[in-house]
């Protein structure tokens, strides 16, 4: 017991010891974006939480529904942060460490597991604790209800875990005896992410149509869904039977998940050897070599694909949607939720579409994590004979390319299919390409000024660094220029096309700003870049 | 070949690595640079590829300055640091084919010295493998391997018998020696004494960021051994100090 706490907090200081920045802010930075994480996403979470319980148990007299919908919720939640967290590579980088002392192998892995509810368990209890909260309040829940749902507030972050250890283990297995199978595990997350979109959007619409018909609906909705069944029945109603399988259904994966990481752990990585002996070379010029390779980089870590090119994924997934559906159906579809029709003309819809892409040309940029990507490797870079110019255009030349010539075939294709004239169709078609290049700039420059070169984790560069935040909060305020500038000027003054080709045109003079400041003060910056 | 002249380099922290440091690597030269744990070594061979910058002081490769002419500079050398940090996402052939590219190796001349130093190294079965699946001596030979892709005039190696089996590391020796009687020219560290006495035909020992003594291995050494002068500057220093 003592050697397993002694882990646990060897783990936790570790992660501490993450946070920790040289001299002046240390952990202040930090704790502040942790603070205005919780804040932020626990008080929207709550309000939403609050509304919903309100309406169901005040509105609609269904407590059993609104503590379904919250597990629900969670459950989604679970599935997204397990996968997420699954794909980074394991690094048990202590194993041998921890292995070689007199440690129970057990014991070293429950501290390993333990840690990882301690870091999950925080976010998953934001989740769901005010949807129980809220229940009790409308009177929903009887305190012996409120003290079930919170014991099951508390143990739900088992799943998520449970979901991470298991995809954890087959993206291992597929990483390391697929052939190529770094690109088949970003295609398989990608695809499981738009699907736990598309099937997330398509079940809150069909819950809350249920409500609208009754209990006899929402009871048969609860039977149907059977793990989330005996959790919500022993949360309201209590009982043997309930609370059997409620520890079934969290703990009986979880066990399963324990076995396959206990097998893993410490066992090192496997490594699929080639069988063939012949050396090819081949050659490149100097440009082509530096992109590819700024490709292979990339496309080697499905963490930061994952976090960069779900705009791309999405952008295909939505036009092909497009595509099938046509305008009538597009506009019946955006107007389902509310009372009023929606009536738009092609050119109109084509605008909004535009919108939509614009926001998806926001998400992927690669840049904002690039040269931090390097870490210990950027010696190899600095080293060679290459100009610090010819370096920082590949990095961004990658962000540019990896979401441009998709997005002007994707326009093209939607243009097509709501018959604009050409004239509208470069206009709407531009507007994306030149934000995207723009917010690439803009993230090159942040990651020039912030650059995060000693790291341990892909995670902390690629996901939570101040300059990958400062990108995506540029990029999205860019994003949102185009309606918010349609409405107050060329809604009354030159209509959507004109409009279209000022903003891209701004748009494309940021970039070429941009691209100044990058040959000029840039590439002083880059220069002074120790690792 | 190579010139350091009164080279001084501070970190952010204040710590002063390199104090007023001066030292000639001239062509055909194998120069050891040995010190203990944090005397200057790596700060020194760093600002020489161009990967530090620093305070005061200049250093020239073929009459050519580091700072003022950066890529000439670095197409002159080859650089390895003591623990080599590769892609470990491609094959050794990848990485290979990289370097080639940036310093413009034809076809013809890299597959030839690429099977030539590694068919010497023996690691030619290994280079179709992900550089993951390396142990750190494999990695240190693909290293040496992508240094001599191009040819370079000067090698900087940090600490370059680290994790070389013996084969590896005689086979390493028996490259540099011919390297630099071809008139290239080679500036290395190292903790090996034993290796540095008999491979180098000049020494340089540095302690707390100064040169305390260079030259001609004979006449650094004289009658003794190189581990008994080491020991007796350092200590010397540390008396007087």
């Amino acid at each position: 017991m003592r050697a397993l706490w002694s882990l646990v907090r060897v783990n936790f200081l570790n992660f501490v010891g993450t946070l920790q920045k040289k001299k002046k802010g240390r952990y202040v930075g930090a704790i502040l974006m942790i603070l205005f994480f919780l804040v932020f996403f626990g008080g929207s979470m709550s309000i939403q939480a609050v509304a919903t319980a309100y309406s169901l148990v005040i509105h609609y007299h269904l407590p059993n529904y609104a503590i379904f919908m919250g597990l629900t919720s969670a459950l989604a939640i679970s599935l997204l942060f397990g996968l997420m967290r699954a794909t980074t590579a394991p690094t048990a980088k202590d194993a041998d460490l921890l292995l070689s002392m007199p440690l129970r192998k057990s014991t070293v892995v429950l501290s390993k597991i333990m840690t990882q509810y301690l870091f999950d368990a925080p976010l998953l209890i934001i989740m769901l604790l005010p949807t129980i909260i809220a229940t009790f309040a409308f009177g929903g829940l009887t305190v012996f209800g409120l003290l079930r749902g919170i014991l099951v507030v508390m143990i739900m972050p088992v799943l998520s875990l449970t979901i991470s250890l298991v995809f954890g283990y087959i993206f291992s297995f597929i990483r390391e005896r697929v052939p190529g199978g770094s690109l088949i595990l970003i295609g398989i997350t990608m695809a499981i992410l738009l699907g736990y979109i598309v099937l997330n959007m398509q079940m809150n619409t069909i819950f809350l149509k249920a409500a609208e018909m009754g209990s006899e609906r929402t009871t048969l909705i609860i039977e149907k869904v059977l793990p989330i069944k005996h959790v919500t029945y022993f949360i309201t109603d209590g009982g043997w039977v309930n609370l059997l399988g409620t520890i079934a259904i969290i703990f009986a994966p979880f066990s399963i998940a324990v076995i396959l990481f206990a097998s893993r752990y410490g066992r090192g990585n496997y490594q699929r050897r080639s069988k063939n002996h012949r050396l090819s070379f081949r050659v490149r010029p100097l440009g082509s070599t530096l992109l590819i390779h700024e490709a292979k980089k990339y496309f080697s870590s499905p963490l930061y694909v994952f976090n960069t090119a779900f705009g791309t994924v999405m952008l295909v997934a939505g036009t092909v949607a497009i595509m099938v559906m046509g305008p009538d159906k597009i506009m019946s579809f955006l107007g389902s939720d509310g009372d009023i029709p929606i009536n738009l003309s092609p050119l109109q819809l084509a605008g909004g579409i535009t919108i939509a892409f614009a926001f998806m040309a926001a998400m992927t940029i690669t840049t904002a994590s690039s040269i931090s990507f390097e870490g210990k490797k950027f010696w190899i870079l600095r080293s060679l004979p290459i100009r610090s110019g010819d370096i920082l255009a590949s990095k961004l030349a990658l962000s540019i390319v990896l979401f441009v010539p998709i997005q002007l075939i994707c326009s093209i294709a939607v243009a097509l299919r709501l018959g604009l004239d050409p004239v509208e169709s470069i206009g709407l078609m531009l507007l994306p390409a030149a934000l995207n290049m723009a917010v690439s700039g803009a993230g090159l420059i942040s990651n020039l000024l912030l650059p995060k070169m000693k790291w341990q984790n892909e995670a902390e560069i690629v996901k939570q660094s101040l300059s990958v935040l400062l990108t995506v909060f540029l990029g999205f305020g860019l994003a949102a220029l185009p309606p918010v500038l349609y409405f107050t000027v060329f809604m009354r003054f030159g209509g959507i096309t004109i409009g279209a080709f000022a903003v891209t045109g701004l748009f494309l003079l940021i970039f070429a700003v941009e691209f100044l400041i990058l040959a000029t003060a840039g590439k002083k910056l880059f220069e002074r870049i120790t690792e | 070949m190579l010139q350091i002249h009164n080279l001084t380099k501070t970190y952010p922290g204040g710590k002063t690595a390199v104090k007023n440091l001066s030292l000639t690597v001239e062509n055909g030269d194998l120069y050891g640079f040995i010190g203990h744990n944090g005397a200057g070594k790596t700060t020194t061979l760093k600002s020489v590829v161009g990967l530090l910058p620093f305070d005061s002081g200049t250093i020239t490769i073929d009459g050519h300055s580091v700072t003022a002419e950066p890529l000439l500079c670095k197409s002159m050398i080859s650089y390895i640091p003591d623990t080599p940090e590769l892609y470990d996402s491609l094959t050794g052939t990848q990485f290979l084919n990289f370097v080639a590219d940036v310093y413009k190796v034809s076809k013809e001349e890299r597959a030839q010295r690429i099977e030539k130093h590694a068919r010497m190294l023996e690691i030619a079965d290994d280079l179709n493998n992900q550089i993951s699946s390396f142990s750190h001596g494999m990695k240190q030979k693909l290293s040496f391997i992508a240094a001599f892709l191009h040819e370079p005039k000067l090698l900087i190696l940090d600490e370059p018998f680290v994790g070389l089996d013996p084969r590896a590391a005689f086979s390493v020796k028996t490259i540099m020696k011919e390297f630099c009687e071809k008139g290239n020219a080679i500036f290395f560290s190292t903790h090996v004494l034993e290796v540095a006495e008999k491979l180098c035909n000049k020494i340089a020992i540095i302690k707390n960021g100064e040169l305390i003594e260079s030259g001609d291995t004979q006449t650094v050494k004289g009658n003794q051994s190189l581990e008994e002068v080491f020991l007796e500057l350092t200590e010397e220093e540390s008396v007087n100090k």
